[in-house]
């Protein structure tokens, strides 16, 4: 039996497409949600660090499967390498339905001013496409203040000097500092920085109807066995189903947006939850499956007008590739500085987002998530061993005594990084699959941040940077 | 019962249940592999007991890491089968030749020098010829990591002996261990 024609189809329910429904629902209009993955559960994983979005190294707790869903890394060398989820250069984002906001930390930044229009503040920089962005923060303002109030956000900006203005406050008090974030914050006020309270995606006290944080150790890469963490799963996307216009359909893998000869698209052709092909047709499609899958389907749905790939006459679509490379330090103390509850960080600095010598944009610092067992033996000063009677005492030692600072950089854009399709490889539904390539621009902080120290007590020091050559992971 | 007492007595519990389960594994008994043969399993005992040998607390023999990496590469980690049957036959042949008996046998102090040297890929060609010594030291190294540190429910961390090393509350109680009173 044919699917109803809809006013909407929209591809994705994670953090953009989990909103768009929630708007186009609640104005009237009828929806398909799709989503590739299933509803989300902390029970299928708990307190699992080798089946979570932190180390992958069992499976993915959220998706996609990892016999499925290969994509192809190309190196530097022009080298092609098949990669499945549960390797860190495949960079998975959860396949669920809130996706990546399920698993998140949840922090809930706001754009500061310059990073609307970055080409102005920046100039042009060579070898880099950056760009302003058509809108500014002013313009986006009153979108910011719904998303925080609807979805819910904790967070006191008056305590940050960095951040831009704002109407109305944020919505829940902040989370009170732990006892690796009160050192920080003295240590760094010392040094004339700026310490504050992470804006954060989760409930400091009961909101929305759904509970308060209960400081689950196991927090960023899991989902919260509470609910105190916001996602579009519990909040936007409820909302729109509760219109009676939405339908969200899991399981469900779209592979093709169907456009018609004048150049209009009418539907999209999908795989059901019994890997059945199928056609939805809709007025409008949607497309919100992130920075490599969105790429993909586009590619993947060619036209007589568009015949390489939507949108794709002039080579752009999937260009510009970036991602989420962190750089930070460690600190080692002579006395225990974690306490483990989470979600663990709760301190933040934005003194290097912007105007740092040498340095085209920057990023901001806060102290790391909840530490785990495994993800801590790769973490050790350039002279300890990785294993042996050194490694244990390391570990046994260090593992509540390590400080852990860091964030995300502001990268630039490159017109050779980039998501293309794989002229081999195909997923299990026979569906060419998404390469990765590229690499990061010299100017970012990235390749600065060996230079920089993070001023603590601590007796030693440790440089760090994950290096990947493309990031474009959640 | 206030904050502090409950967390103590939490902890205190899981030290006792952790000391009672540890006797039945100075038992000796036949234990079936999925992907061992009794002889590989031996070998690959003594190379995770070098990565995290026992001292004051358990070492990765005691937690069982030898199931899960059995486990695992029966499933999710198909792919590495090969890796370790050419490594651990290569292992064994570099072994007989300079000391006249396996892997195993070998003396805890030679085993270490031993698996430096494999890590560093000091091996020559013909000492080493099933790709780099480096490549299998590492893959054996970060499996018996995860054996270790991971979640019981997959073969290792025996009665979770890590997280009482690393003073992780353990059971998870969640929610009331981190209220402060």
């Amino acid at each position: 039996m044919a699917n109803k024609h809809v006013n909407a189809i929209v591809v994705g329910a994670g953090a953009g497409g989990g909103i768009v429904a929630k708007e186009l629902a609640t104005g009237g209009l009828s929806v398909v949600l799709f989503e590739r993955g299933e509803w989300p559960n902390y029970d299928e994983h708990p307190n699992d660090e080798l089946i979570s979005q932190r180390t992958e190294v069992l499976g993915s707790p959220f998706g996609p499967d990892h016999i499925k869903n290969p994509r192809v890394l190309i190196h530097k060398d022009g080298s092609r390498q098949i990669v499945t989820p549960i390797k860190g250069d495949y960079n998975n984002n959860a396949a669920c339905v809130g996706s990546g906001t399920v698993s998140y930390g949840a922090m809930a930044w706001r754009f500061m001013e310059e990073d609307f229009k970055l080409r102005s503040v920046y100039g042009q920089v060579e070898g880099s496409t950056l760009e302003d962005w058509p809108l500014t923060y002013d313009e986006l303002e009153p979108c910011y203040e719904k998303a925080e109030w609807e979805i819910g956000v904790s967070g006191d900006d008056t305590q940050n000097p960095f951040a831009p203005p704002r109407k109305k406050k944020q919505p829940m008090p902040p989370f009170e500092y732990n006892q690796e974030a009160k050192v920080l914050k003295e240590a760094s006020q010392r040094l004339g920085l700026h310490p504050f309270p992470i804006p954060m995606l989760r409930n400091s006290v009961p909101y929305n109807g759904r509970a308060g944080c209960i400081r689950n150790r196991t927090c960023c890469g899991f989902a919260c066995p509470v609910d105190a963490k916001n996602g579009t799963q519990n909040t936007v996307i409820p909302v729109a189903i509760a219109t009676g216009n939405c339908e969200l359909r899991t399981g469900s893998k779209v592979v093709e947006i169907l456009i018609d000869d004048r150049g209009k698209a009418t539907g999209v052709n999908y795989f059901d939850k019994n890997d059945k092909p199928q056609v939805q047709t809709a007025d409008l499609v949607v497309v919100s499956g992130a920075a490599v899958e969105t790429a993909r389907l586009l590619l993947n749905s060619k036209s007589k007008l568009f015949p390489n790939g939507a949108g794709n006459n002039y080579d752009w679509v999937g260009r510009n590739l970036m991602g989420h490379a962190y750089t930070g330090a460690f600190g080692l103390f002579d006395y225990d500085i974690l306490d483990l509850s989470g979600p663990g960080a709760t301190v933040a600095w934005c003194d290097f987002n912007h105007h740092n010598p040498g340095i085209i944009g920057g990023g901001l610092l806060a102290n790391e998530f909840n530490r785990l067992p495994y993800l801590f033996t790769r973490i050790r000063p350039p002279e300890s061993s990785r294993w042996g009677k050194e490694h244990k005492e390391f570990q046994r030692t260090m593992f509540l005594r390590t400080s852990q600072v860091g964030g995300p950089i502001q990268e630039l854009p490159m017109f050779e990084s980039r998501v293309a399709l794989d002229p081999e490889v195909k997923d299990f539904w026979g569906i060419p699959v998404a390469s990765l390539s590229g690499e990061r621009h010299p100017l970012d902080l990235f390749h600065r941040a060996n230079q920089w120290r993070v001023g603590n007590r601590a007796p030693r020091r440790g440089d760090h940077g994950h290096h990947t050559p493309i990031s474009a992971g959640p | 019962m206030d904050e502090l007492n409950r967390r103590d007595f939490i902890r205190s519990a899981t030290l006792v249940f952790g000391s009672v389960l540890l006797f039945p594994s100075c038992r000796q008994q036949q234990t079936i592999y999925r992907f061992f043969t009794p002889e590989e399993a031996l070998c690959i005992i003594a190379f995770c007991e070098q990565i995290i040998p026992r001292d004051e607390s358990p070492g990765a023999t005691d937690a069982g890491v030898i199931y899960y990496i059995d486990r695992q590469l029966s499933g999710v980690f198909h792919y590495d089968q090969e890796n370790y049957r050419k490594g651990m036959k290569n292992l064994q042949e570099y072994c007989i030749k300079k000391y006249g008996k396996t892997f195993e046998n070998v003396d805890f102090d030679d085993q270490t020098t031993l698996l430096k040297l494999l890590e560093s890929n000091q091996l020559n060609e013909k000492e080493w010829h099933t790709g780099k010594p480096g490549d299998f030291f590492n893959l054996v190294r970060s499996h018996t990591m995860q054996g270790f540190y991971g979640s019981p429910i997959h073969g290792g961390n025996k009665d979770y002996v890590s997280f009482e090393m690393l003073r992780i509350d353990n059971p998870l109680v969640i929610g009331q261990n981190r209220y402060r009173s």
